[in-house]
């Protein structure tokens, strides 16, 4: 019964890997640019659903559309503003300059809302549980859960059915042919950047009612984001969700079996292992 | 980059250079050694994850330090903080470097962090610079016995520390629980950074020599997002007291997802940090109710209890942070005030000399007797720097409130 407690926890924690790291990989996928912010970007949802709770007394769901459309206009900015520039340089101009956004939010953050721990507590959500049998499921961490399906579901639907969808595929193909077929390709970029960062925003909403928000907060799940991104194939969305609730199963069974010291060296020796025999990754990165 | 480019950059750290100077010269003005500040290197995480006890120590030094130039300073010199943030043990090192080879910096005073005191008491120490340790309790940060480092509260590896625990255990703990403590089964769980293993190093030894029945131990990295593994593996353990070391944001976890998963166990006894931040108070609210927690200083007593001739008063200190920070001190700004007061008070008021030989002879002349200082303990330096007579005290949230327990004479609460 223990086990299947701790499946179901590693299932849970696993969506919310997977709604950060499909942002990444859709920015990976299609940009070819590797967003060392997108954690702070989720550091930035978090703090703006605080905000909304605490000035407005919105309730961190229903303040939902709101961070969403807000990170997607930050992220769409942040294309537009700076990310154009080096859409067409080499990855080291592109790495450095999404660690400098990163370190920008981080500080300002810092500025504006201090180094402490803030947490968000709404009943019934507060330590709410749905017990079957034996087995407790955290309602915030379901909510994060369907969430993170939903917006995989969705995303997968955007990419494959939609007119802007097949745009970003053929843009993630081949660039320049993309251009000559008239693809306005800086805007499909934009519009990319844009859904990247909403979903960072989405997990920073569902997030904010489990884990307590610090200027730092996104450094640490940022980089279970990339393990997870890589298991699951660089660009692949269906991949990267897939990856996320593997990471969320491997971590907490290791932690229960071997102790918690030892479930992060699980996860990055599993890391390496996947580097090694299959560097493609569990879907190889052709959905985006 | 073309050569163009460097121009703007090349003018701006001009600029840069310049400003400084200028701060550096008004910094260095003509006033009279007599009148001049003491200046005061405060070195603290105030930013990262370790902010918030970080600022809570560096609010009880502020409001030391605001009593103390009232009450007229030493011989009419007033003391000046100079603040520097070292939010990781990288940082410690190279801002204790800075601060100790700083010609205008009579002492350096810290550290909150175990894993900060560490590192910069080694290079305050190397260059023979007074480093005043008030909030790290790793038995590392004395025992390496560093020539320069006094550190005002307690250490893990002071018998007085598994002592209290101990005692409490024997006569609080399992009585309440109508069991001895070697029928109980108790629990261990702990952050894995210098603070948990140091702390729980000694519960261990404690455990071993007081022959507990140690069923579970468990740590885990502070940073973690999920201890559901953790809690699962301690409530396979079917445990009766559970002793718990974490950091800030892994108490608040440890609590909301035990409440969640249904793990309670009959009584659980924390360690200090984690558990008696404001932060851990508004994330858990009344989840914490009836919550033990040891820290090494306590909370919510009365003037009655210390000495009459403390100056300034327990409710003294208690007014003067209330109105200065908006609330009432926790235990990180009760121990931060405390050390900076016998720093002020008994250090720099009474050396002969304000040189590093001069603060050190002080130090080791400090004889400060129990209920001399607001946290109850009194100060006196043993060889290697750490205060013998420091103390450990338990309390309980009551209503969302800390009330010392124990020992009880100090017991305001129940």
């Amino acid at each position: 019964m223990t086990t299947i407690q701790i499946l179901v926890s590693g299932v849970l924690i696993g969506g919310v890997y997977a709604l950060l790291a499909v942002g990444i990989t859709l920015v990976l996928g299609v940009m070819k640019i590797v967003n060392f912010a997108q954690g702070e970007l989720l550091m930035v949802g978090m703090y703006l659903t605080l905000l909304l709770h605490t000035v407005l007394g919105l309730h961190p769901y229903v303040a939902f559309p709101i961070v969403v459309v807000a990170l997607f206009g930050l992220g769409a900015g942040i294309h537009f503003g700076l990310l154009r520039w080096v859409v067409d340089r080499g990855h080291t101009q592109q790495i450095v300059l999404t660690l400098g956004i990163g370190i920008v939010l981080q500080s300002a953050a810092l500025m504006i809302f201090g180094g402490s721990f803030q947490s968000l507590q709404i009943e019934p959500f507060r330590g709410g549980s749905i017990v079957i049998g034996s087995i407790s499921i955290g309602t915030t961490r379901l909510a994060a859960f369907v969430v993170a399906g939903i917006a995989t579901i969705a995303l997968l639907f955007l990419l494959d059915r939609t007119l802007t969808g097949k745009a970003m595929r053929a843009t993630a193909m081949d660039r320049d042919a993309a251009t000559l077929m008239g693809i306005p390709v800086q805007r499909v970029y934009l519009i990319t950047m844009g859904i990247g960062s909403a979903l960072a925003g989405a997990a920073g909403v569902m997030l904010m009612p489990i884990y307590p928000v610090y200027p730092t907060v996104g450094v640490n799940i940022l980089l279970i984001g990339f393990v997870v991104v890589v298991l699951g194939g660089l660009g692949s969305v269906a991949g990267a969700f897939l990856g996320g609730i593997i990471i969320g199963v491997v971590e907490a069974l290791a932690g229960f079996w071997l102790g918690a010291a030892m479930s992060q060296i699980v996860v990055f020796a599993l890391f390496i292992v996947i580097l090694l025999v299959r560097p493609q990754g569990i879907l190889k990165g052709d959905t985006v | 980059m073309s050569k163009s480019h460097f121009k703007p950059v090349l003018a701006l750290a001009l600029m840069g250079t310049l400003a400084l100077t200028a701060c550096a010269s008004t910094a260095g003005d003509s006033t009279s050694e007599a009148e001049a500040p003491i200046t005061i290197g405060v070195l603290l995480p105030l930013t990262g994850p370790l902010s918030t006890l970080g600022k809570e120590m560096q609010n009880g030094y502020e409001v030391a330090r605001t009593l103390f130039n009232e009450a007229g300073g030493v011989d009419g010199r007033q003391i000046e903080f100079q603040v520097s943030d070292a939010p990781t043990p990288e940082d410690a090192v190279s801002v204790a470097g800075t601060l100790s080879t700083d010609p205008d910096v009579t002492a350096i005073m810290g550290s909150y962090s175990s894993s900060i005191a560490i590192p910069a008491s080694a290079v305050a120490s190397r260059n023979q610079m007074p480093y005043w340790e008030t909030g790290s309790v790793a038995a590392a940060t004395t025992d390496r016995g560093l020539s320069h480092l006094y550190r005002t509260v307690i250490s893990a590896a002071m018998p007085a520390y598994s002592n209290a625990t101990q005692e409490f255990i024997s006569k609080v703990a399992a009585p309440a629980l109508e069991s001895s403590p070697d029928e109980l089964r108790f629990g261990l769980v702990f952050e894995d950074g210098a603070y948990g293993t140091s702390a729980s190093d000694q519960f261990k030894a404690l455990a071993g020599t007081e022959g507990y029945n140690l069923v579970a131990t468990e740590s885990y990295a502070a940073n973690t997002n999920d201890l559901t593994s953790v809690i699962e593996r301690l409530k396979a353990a079917k445990i009766d007291v559970l002793y718990s070391v974490p950091n800030i944001n892994d108490a608040i976890l440890l609590t909301q997802q035990s409440a969640a998963l249904g793990f309670k166990p009959a009584y659980t006894l924390g360690n200090g940090t984690g558990y008696t931040s404001v932060d851990f108070i508004a994330a858990v609210g009344d989840t914490a109710d009836g919550l033990v927690v040891a820290d090494a200083a306590p909370l919510n007593i009365s003037d009655s209890l210390l000495s009459a001739d403390l100056s300034p008063t327990y409710s003294e200190f208690i007014t003067a942070y209330e109105e200065q920070i908006g609330r009432k001190p926790l235990t990180h700004a009760t121990l931060g005030y405390v050390g900076a007061t016998v720093l002020f008070q008994e250090v720099l008021s009474k050396a002969e000399t304000l040189d590093a030989d001069g603060i050190v002879a002080a130090a080791e002349a400090v004889d400060l007797g129990p209920g001399e200082t607001v946290a109850s303990f009194g100060v006196k330096f043993d060889e290697t720097g750490q205060n013998e007579r420091a103390g450990w005290f338990f309390m309980q949230y009551q209503e969302g409130e800390l009330v010392t327990i124990y020992p009880t004479a100090l017991a305001s609460g129940q």
